[in-house]
Formats: C-alpha cells, sequence, structure tokens
C-alpha cells in the first residue's frame, strides 16, 4: 500500500502546504469516487480507497500524526517509551501554563485565555519549523531522531493546550 | 472505551489535589511528564524528621487514568516512610484501578512522579546536610 504521501503525489517530508494537500485530495477524490463506477464490486473497491483516502488526508493534515508517519518511514519508533522524557524545565513550563489557563477559565477571563493560546501557537510554531528543518533533504536513514523526537513531544504538549483553550472559548461562544 | 468505576470516582473526587512549597527542604517535588500524550504531573511530599510521609499533594494535566493514578498514589504514600512509598510498582495501581493496557503508561508516570518526588526530598536533604557539615 502507498504512503499517505504517496497516494497524494507528495514528496515524504514535513513541511507541507495544507492547500496543495487539499487540492491533492480533491483530485484523489474525484477519480475514485465510488458514484464513477457502475459494478457493485467496483464500486465497493473505490469506497475502500475513499476510506483510505480519507484516513491519509486526516493523518497528514495534522502535524503530528504526519511526523508520525515520517518517523516511521526512517525506522524510528514513536510513541510509549521510545521517545525522550521532557526537560524538567518544560515541564515546568507547560504545568504553569496549564495551571493558568484552568485559573483564567474559571474566572472567565477571555483576554488570558486568549494570550495564553498566542503564547502556545508562536512555540507550537517554532517546534514545526524546526520538524521541517530536520526533515528535510535528509534520507530517513540520515534523520537526526533525538532532537525530532523531542519536538514532536512538545507538538503533543501544544496540540493538547490548543484543545483545551479552544473548547473553552467555544464553550464561552456557545453560552 | 470504559473506565473502571474506580478511575472514575477518583477522577471526579481527586484527594490531595494542591501544592506544598517547594522551597521548603522537608519538602520534596517530583514533576514527570508523558511525551506520548501531552500529560503532566506534578507529585509533591512533606517528610516529618522520622522519615514518615506526613503530607501529598498532586497536580495532573492529563486523562482521567493519569488524574486517578496520581490521585491514588497521594493517598497510599501518606502516611508511609519514604522507603515504603519508594517500593510501591505501577502495577499495584493498575491492579487496584483496573487500568487497561493502554493506560499503564499512566501508572508508571504516576510510579516515575514518587520516586523523583523522593528522590527530590533526598537531593534536598543531602544538600543542607553538606551546609551543616560545612559549617562545623
Amino acid at each position: 500500500m502507498p504512503t499517505p504521501f504517496a497516494l497524494f503525489g507528495l514528496p515524504a517530508t514535513f513541511a507541507l502546504d495544507l492547500k496543495v494537500l487539499e487540492r491533492a485530495q480533491r483530485e484523489l477524490g474525484k477519480t475514485i469516487h465510488p458514484d464513477t463506477a457502475s459494478d457493485p464490486a467496483e464500486r465497493r473497491a473505490l469506497a475502500e480507497q475513499s476510506t483510505v483516502a480519507n484516513e491519509g488526508y486526516r493523518a497528514l493534515r495534522d502535524p503530528v500524526t504526519r511526523a508520525e508517519l515520517l518517523f516511521q518511514l526512517a525506522g524510528v519508533a514513536t510513541g510509549d517509551g521510545h521517545e525522550p522524557k521532557p526537560t524538567a524545565a518544560f515541564l515546568m513550563d507547560m504545568l504553569e501554563k496549564r495551571e493558568a489557563l484552568a485559573e483564567a477559565r474559571t474566572s472567565k477571563d477571555r483576554a488570558t485565555v486568549e494570550a495564553l493560546a498566542a503564547e502556545i501557537r508562536t512555540q507550537r510554531n517554532a517546534a514545526e519549523a524546526a520538524l521541517s528543518a530536520l526533515f528535510s533533504g535528509v534520507v530517513p536513514s540520515q534523520l537526526d531522531a533525538q532532537p525530532a523526537l523531542v519536538h514532536l513531544g512538545s507538538l503533543r504538549y501544544y496540540r493538547r493546550f490548543l484543545e483545551e483553550a479552544t473548547a473553552t472559548l467555544d464553550e464561552w461562544d456557545d453560552a | 472505551m470504559a473506565y473502571s468505576d474506580k478511575v472514575i470516582e477518583h477522577a471526579e473526587n481527586p484527594r490531595n489535589v494542591g501544592t506544598l512549597n517547594k522551597d521548603d527542604d522537608s519538602v520534596g517535588t517530583g514533576l514527570v511528564g508523558a511525551p506520548a500524550c501531552g500529560d503532566v504531573m506534578r507529585l509533591q511530599i512533606k517528610v516529618g524528621e522520622n522519615g514518615v510521609i506526613e503530607d501529598a499533594k498532586f497536580k495532573t494535566f492529563g486523562c482521567g487514568s493519569a488524574i486517578a493514578s496520581s490521585s491514588l498514589a497521594t493517598e497510599w504514600i501518606k502516611g508511609k516512610s519514604i522507603d515504603e512509598a519508594e517500593a510501591i510498582k505501577n502495577s499495584d495501581i493498575v491492579a487496584e484501578l483496573n487500568l487497561p493496557p493502554v493506560k499503564i503508561h499512566c501508572s508508571v508516570l504516576a510510579e516515575d512522579a514518587i520516586k523523583s518526588a523522593i528522590a527530590d526530598y533526598r537531593a534536598k536533604q543531602a544538600a543542607k546536610k553538606a551546609v551543616t557539615e560545612g559549617a562545623k
């Protein structure tokens, strides 16, 4: 089975233009749409291909799963027990920001939630830029895996934080 | 995935949430994280002269199992000597909370947090002793 990158005709690299990905998904979607076939067996086959394409699209869209895919291609294990532990300074920073977010949520302090989210987005963008650089132009076997894994771990923390901040803001908007 | 009743109970009514003064030399602080899921856990112990843990507090940002594991850990270590607390294994937490395989790392995190808090306490005591002896 082709990798999600190959499926959409994209280079296997971290720096990915989401607009290009979207366009590639639309193009592929047209050619494998189940409605294009009249034969039931062919329709089923196309439906399966569409599912694979949708999963691949989602995996590439999310920087965390995109990085995980690239590690997999490089033969580097990720996940539980395979990644370096975050530094004490990083954990302290995340704990303090999560506490500040929880307090702002309780006191309904929208400005603080937005400011914290903006700060984390800056940190996230820096981690994504670092990953782009580490994955750019290297053959998988030459990947400098340890620093790249540190950035992947950081990205998961940032994603968690931003999910929490977004959920808080959405809740207030709905109220 | 369904959480066990004990996990839900601890996650909804976590025991010992809070902070101890990390600058107090009878307080040990453990700060640990699981990069695979983005969890962060702080566990603190206050140790009496007799080496018994008088108080324990935690703060965890993570899933219900991570909160329950650290809540249970603080409950268990209170009143224990630091040596007894250090002997607690993540498998004890798994058994008590009935954690499924995908959540075992939460119990590992809690065990690491206990050990890291004890290590911090011991390092502080050693530093204190060095200062006292140096003054003699």
